[in-house]
């Protein structure tokens, strides 16, 4: 892991959560998990803790999704497949037993992703999150919250299942559709970015992955992630929550899909 | 005439009505004149008039609140033409003996400014005051009446008259801002509800495409090891959910955009829209736009039946456009003869017919032809907020100095009238000029508690010295003229209510009554005589309160009323544009995923080919939602057969519409070019305004961006 010391703060837990898959144990009592529980939880998925395999659960509201998911967890290897919920309500009445969570973008039950990755976080697990369709509104809602990437399910297989890796590790899955929806983000525009950070983040959303965009600026690979670290964490910091209708007013003014009412 | 706001139709009502009690009260001191026998002969005709003017005024009070803007406007020109000919006809009614006193309706100035500002404004107004200033002071000089009581009674009214003029303009425009804010809000508002409702509609629509289409098109596509009778019974549910939205939609109204749509499909022509749709459009507007539309693909399909077509709705905050264009073998349009009915009367005429309508027809021989539509908006009413706040300062300063003028004068001519009294004139004044600036002083609207018992101290105790000074040292009679400071102390009290000490005023008020009716009472002056010099303090107190209730009365009122109009504008446009997009979108998906659906429907195993077909459809899909402008041809072809190819590709439209729209075919030629030649992976992009580049494409990980002057630049 290579958070710079300004993002340890903030994905403490995140780190903890994914790093090793040793440290899921010592994890899951920070986490409020007393060994008590972690026995029960022992009981039925011990045998991936002890070939250290990542647990994967998935939140769809299809079951088809679930089961298609299911079956390329389990053709991959270092990954174990746990469940399938239909809602976050669903995954997080259990107890906590997935390190990392795949989270459909939009729900039937109306939920917003950005809430949604919330309670998956407190309730302990690492989100990538899945969309079917890019609706930049969504896409930005989720981004705005800790997640670890946003990935297309259309993506062909092979680069679906390199982002599950990814993931995995605990580490961002960057794609084109996430930096797409930051890059256009008006909220952006005044955030403390600098030319170099929103350039990566340009190059990005037209589609180069990290190796383009190091081959594109002459700068490494490492200097890439390292970029898109501090975008996500910036930009993580303006995800406040919308507690009023007002908030989400001037969100929604902010996000530049309502206009602002003008004085002219 | 024009159509009013509520708040400046509630103001106008309200000054009507304080018109018609300001009457009241002169007619009641008139004819307390008339009972202490003082009464002059005019002529009947005369008399008539002054009768006529009085009862006008009072009936426009009494029918204002059932009326409407346009009677009571008229009553008030009646009430004011009566007034001015009450003075122009004066002169020739004096009888030939000369008169004692001049005609009482003389004395309603403030009265005939309340109804001269509605019936024509401020400046109509203050000419009344003036006028009516002018010609009591005129009229007693020529034939008689001018003493102190007149010349006092004079300026008291003219200075009644200018406070009404100032209050009451500022009333009407504070009436007519709060119309202006509450139009703009109201116009705001709705701009964003029918954003808003786009939104939740791309939002329902994107739910819909995402939870059973795209879903069940993914995993048709991908080819992962599920269920295949689930993944069937799957697609029947998508498709009949589809279908059966689509169905709803259809009984809904139609809008514009969905019309369109509707045309274009019928004529083989793509549709697209472009801004922001708003409800701004009438229906003339809609039918006018839509029977063009279909007479212009019309003439596309019989002159160039192979051409490709695309309808184009364009919304702007002023304008409407719709272009159709197509790629056939054009024509001269200077050729076209008269006989051409098609263009000539069903598209031009047509659109020239309506207001702010207008059609062009650009073609040239080999180049294609676009017609273009063009429907002005009724621009949302803006009218300037709060202009009155200025004018307000302007007419307070004007008071101010009309104040002190008239109470200088008064002074003066109270110390000439009764010699030897100059100390008690002019410490009155120097009273009521002293407590008048306290008051101006006052940091805040709202003087402090102190500096309010500092104002009603020297008004109370200063009235109550002077009349007891002058009955005492001086042995005045009690009449008008000698009592002038009542009035003036009177004024500094609807000051005070003015600035909301409008308990203190009213009790104070009580109070200066007391103390007249008691001097008066101790002088021993006849009730007539009591009833003429309290009646002025009571009326300009009173009227003072009256108004600032019933103003703040009538502004949470409006507030009332204006939050219901935001309300039903909002709910009305937020459904309109939620539903012309919803209908938009779902005929649109109708047409293009149910038959794949059932295909998929029926549960057999999906052929590579049918795979690639399905990838390309959830990829179209996907691009009604992020595309954007990227949508069009040659483009889609383009993507479409790359994606046959089992190219993935990916089209981001992030300009925000702010494209220049000379770049667009340029960049769908060239993108399409370089989608042409992919084997893995594109990604196509629209760039966000002020980059470097208007558009990108991504390549099987080669980045190209492109180039305005067509020179391709690889990075």
């Amino acid at each position: 892991m290579s958070y710079a010391p300004a993002q340890v703060y903030e994905f403490a837990s995140s780190e903890a959560a994914s790093a090793a898959k040793i440290a899921v144990i010592r994890w899951s009592k920070a986490c409020g998990h007393d060994w008590i529980n972690a026995r029960a939880d022992d009981s039925t998925h011990g045998g991936a803790r002890m070939t250290a395999m990542v647990r994967v659960a998935v939140v769809d509201d299809h079951e088809l999704v679930g089961i298609a998911v299911q079956n390329m967890i389990e053709a991959t290897e270092g990954l174990v497949f746990v469940r399938h919920a239909a809602t976050v309500t669903e995954l997080v009445k259990r107890m906590h037993d997935a390190d990392l969570v795949l989270l459909d973008l939009s729900l039937r039950d109306g939920t917003e992703p950005g809430h949604n990755v919330h309670r998956i976080r407190e309730w302990g697990a690492n989100v990538l999150v899945l969309t079917s369709g890019e609706d930049p509104y969504l896409v930005r809602n989720a981004s705005r919250s800790e997640v670890l990437g946003i990935v297309r399910k259309s993506t062909p297989r092979e680069a679906l299942v390199q982002a599950l890796l990814t993931a995995a590790q605990g580490d961002l899955v960057p794609t084109t559709e996430w930096a797409s929806a930051l890059d256009t983000d008006p909220l952006l525009a005044g955030a403390p970015l600098t030319a170099r950070e929103r350039e990566v983040l340009g190059l990005y959303a037209s589609g180069l992955g990290a190796r383009g965009v190091a081959e594109q600026l002459f700068i490494s690979e490492n200097t890439v992630n390292d970029h898109l670290r501090r975008i996500r964490s910036v930009y993580h910091q303006l995800g406040r929550p919308a507690a009023t209708k007002i908030e989400l007013y001037q969100r929604s003014i902010e996000d530049g899909y309502v206009q602002a009412p003008r004085r002219d | 005439m024009t159509e009013i706001g509520v708040g400046e139709r509630s103001t106008r009502r309200i000054l009507v009505v304080a018109s018609a009690l300001l009457m009241v009260i002169v007619v009641t001191v008139h004819l307390a004149f008339v009972s202490q026998g003082r009464q002059e002969n005019f002529p009947l005709w005369a008399e008539s008039i002054s009768w006529f003017a009085a009862a006008v005024t009072v009936v426009t009070g009494l029918v204002a609140g059932r009326s409407s803007d346009f009677t009571v406007r008229i009553l008030a020109i009646i009430a004011v033409v009566a007034y001015w000919a009450t003075l122009v006809t004066f002169p020739i009614s004096v009888p030939a003996e000369g008169i004692d006193r001049i005609p009482w309706t003389l004395s309603a100035t403030g009265a005939a400014a309340a109804a001269a500002l509605v019936a024509g404004g401020r400046t109509v107004a203050w000419a009344t005051v003036l006028a009516g200033f002018t010609a009591s002071l005129a009229f007693r000089s020529l034939f008689g009446g001018l003493d102190l009581d007149g010349a006092v009674n004079d300026f008291q009214a003219m200075f009644t008259g200018a406070v009404i003029c100032v209050i009451g303009d500022h009333m009407l425009t504070v009436g007519r801002g709060l119309d202006a804010a509450a139009a703009t809000t109201t116009a705001a508002v709705a701009r964003e509800s029918a954003e808003q409702g786009r939104f939740a509609a791309r939002t329902r629509a994107a739910a819909l495409v995402h939870d059973e289409v795209l879903a069940t098109l993914t995993l048709a596509a991908s080819g992962l090891p599920v269920p295949r009778s689930r993944l069937a019974a799957q697609a029947l549910n998508a498709a009949s959910m589809v279908r059966r939205l689509a169905d709803e939609q259809a009984q809904e109204s139609v809008t514009l955009s969905v019309a369109l749509t509707d045309e274009a499909r019928q004529y083989g022509a793509t549709f697209m829209m472009r801004g922001r749709s708003t409800v701004s459009s009438t229906a003339v507007m809609d039918e006018a736009l839509i029977g063009a539309t279909r007479q212009a693909l019309r003439n596309s399909v019989q002159h160039a039946p192979n051409a490709v077509r695309r309808v184009v709705l364009t919304h702007t905050i002023q304008e409407i456009v719709v272009d159709i264009t197509d790629d056939g073998p054009g024509f001269d349009p200077t050729t076209i003869a008269d006989d051409r009915l098609g263009i000539r009367q069903s598209i031009v005429g047509r659109m020239s017919r309506v207001a702010g309508g207008h059609a062009d027809v650009e073609s040239e021989l080999g180049r294609g032809t676009t017609v273009r539509l063009r429907c002005t908006t009724p621009p949302a009413r803006e009218l300037p907020v709060w202009v009155g706040r200025g004018a307000l300062r302007e007419g307070v300063l004007v008071i101010a100095v009309v104040y002190v003028i008239t109470q200088v004068v008064s002074a003066v001519l109270a110390s000439i009238a009764v010699p030897g009294s100059w100390p008690l004139q002019y410490s009155m004044l120097a009273t009521t000029l002293l407590a008048g600036e306290i008051l101006r002083r006052s940091p805040q609207r709202r003087p402090s508690r102190g500096r309010t018992t500092v104002v009603v101290a020297l008004v109370c105790g200063g009235l109550a010295a002077g009349v007891a000074s002058a009955h005492l040292t001086y042995g005045m009679a009690f009449t008008y003229g000698g009592m002038w400071f009542a009035v003036a102390f009177s004024f500094l009290l609807v000051a005070l209510a003015l600035r909301q000490r409008i308990t203190v005023a009213l009790v104070s008020a009580g109070v200066v009554i007391v103390v007249l009716v008691v001097a008066g009472t101790a002088a021993g002056a006849p009730i007539g005589q009591i009833i003429q010099v309290t009646a002025r303090p009571l009326v300009v107190v009173g009227s003072a309160v009256a108004l600032m209730m019933v103003v703040e009365r009538m502004q949470r009122r409006i507030i009332d009323l204006h939050g219901d109009a935001l309300a039903s504008a909002e709910r009305e446009s937020w459904s309109i544009a939620a539903r012309s997009e919803l209908t938009a979108r779902v005929a649109e998906l109708a047409r293009t995923v149910v038959p794949l659906l059932e295909e998929i429907g029926a549960g057999e195993e999906a052929t590579e080919r049918q795979r690639r077909e399905y990838a390309r459809c959830e990829g179209e899909l996907r691009d009604g939602l992020r595309a954007g402008v990227l949508a069009r041809e040659p483009l889609t072809s383009a993507v479409a057969a790359a994606r046959a190819r089992g190219v993935d590709v990916l089209l981001l439209d992030d300009s925000g519409g702010e494209i220049d729209e000379q770049l667009i075919d340029p960049i769908l030629l060239w993108m399409a070019a370089a989608t042409s030649a992919a084997h893995t992976h594109v990604v196509g992009r629209l760039s966000p305004p002020g980059r470097e580049s208007a558009a990108s494409v991504t390549v099987d990980s080669r980045h190209i961006q492109f180039d305005p002057a067509a020179q391709l630049t690889v990075r």
